[in-house]
């Protein structure tokens, strides 16, 4: 597990939960986005609602973090709250890449839209080891 | 207000910050509360024999000169982890009292002994800490690594209230663990409900000591 982030996503007016994890399974070690709905009519409770592939986290240890970040960023959509992740690999061919990806969380089951991402751009290559990616946040405002 | 992104690398550390949080959620001042003024909550590891873990309070103040505008206001050693292999943990600002002003939470391993989350008690008017309230997490591991904790936050009720989300990856069952608490007014986290996830978190975890918020 390596971040989360509350938002309504579905716009219901109750906030849900997204987690982005990697799964310790060979040889891809994908990167995934989890949404979750809450209820707190009665006895609390957290269910899952959907997920997708944000990619492939590669061979360990040249993955390294994900940030999550979750806001309004088409305002053509004022229902759907997306979530975007921020990616920071070594790519054998192309040295370390940092990359940012944008899903939209969607009704009525706000799985993310597919396994393709809206959006994804390299933020960055960096020189250094793949242990310098450990400084990676997203920031919505 | 206007939504962008903005992906970066920081030099020394993680930090999430919210800009609305500096301007509506004020600590010092609760009868002007729109107000050009934060505060910045910090929290680190002390590189010592015990590897303890503290905690800095800090005062920003745009009137002041460039090289002033920043000031300490307090500091507390949170926890002696005793061993430098705690190296989770996460801090987050949040009104869980619904009295318009945020309070804070840490979370963190102990060492290899599982994770707790803290609420210290601040003094308003100083910004001192005065005492905190401790609980260990429910579920959370009671050995090995735990190498991410993270923290968010809601009211999922509308209550007025935001409850405390916490995730994180327990060591023994490989789980990813969602945590939603209510803190009331006695600082004590209650668990609502939780939901282990099925999938896998891999070890290999960011290493993460220190954590700064604005409040």
């Amino acid at each position: 597990m390596y971040d989360i982030t509350v938002n309504d996503f579905d716009g219901d007016s109750i906030p849900d939960i997204a987690l982005a994890n990697l799964l310790n399974v060979q040889p891809n070690n994908d990167f995934l986005i989890y949404t979750y709905s809450v209820s707190t009519s009665g006895s609390w409770s957290i269910a899952p609602k959907g997920s997708v592939n944000a990619g492939t986290g590669g061979s360990y240890p040249n993955y390294k973090i994900i940030a999550l970040s979750s806001g309004l960023y088409n305002k053509a959509k004022p229902g759907q709250k997306q979530i975007s992740l921020a990616v920071a690999y070594i790519d054998p061919a192309n040295n370390q890449k940092m990359k940012r990806q944008l899903f939209v969380a969607s009704t009525p089951s706000f799985k993310t839209a597919g396994s393709d991402a809206l959006n994804t751009i390299t933020v960055a290559t960096s020189p250094y080891s793949y242990s310098d990616f450990a400084m990676t946040s997203l920031l919505s405002i | 207000m206007k939504k962008t992104l903005l992906p970066f690398c920081l030099l020394l550390s993680p930090i999430s910050y919210s800009l609305a949080q500096t301007i509506i959620n004020h600590p010092l001042n609760k009868t002007n509360m729109i107000v050009n003024d934060a505060e910045i909550a910090l929290i680190h590891s002390v590189n010592n024999n015990s590897q303890n873990l503290s905690a800095d309070l800090f005062n920003y103040d745009p009137k002041l000169g460039v090289g002033a505008r920043i000031k300490s206001v307090d500091g507390a050693s949170i926890r002696t982890t005793g061993s430098g292999s705690m190296k989770s943990m996460n801090t987050i600002s949040l009104d869980f009292n619904g009295d318009k002003f945020d309070d804070i939470v840490y979370a963190y391993q102990n060492n290899n002994k599982g994770i707790t989350l803290t609420v210290p008690i601040l003094t308003r008017n100083s910004l001192k800490m005065t005492s905190s309230q401790s609980i260990p997490v429910t579920n959370g591991a009671t050995s090995g690594y735990v190498p991410r904790i993270r923290l968010g936050k809601a009211d999922f009720d509308r209550d007025g209230k935001d409850e405390l989300v916490l995730a994180f990856r327990n060591f023994s069952n490989e789980k990813t663990i969602i945590q939603i608490y209510k803190i009331e007014f006695n600082s004590i986290p209650v668990l609502q409900t939780e939901v282990a996830n099925v999938t896998f978190g891999y070890l290999g975890g960011t290493w993460k000591k220190m954590c700064m918020i604005l409040l």
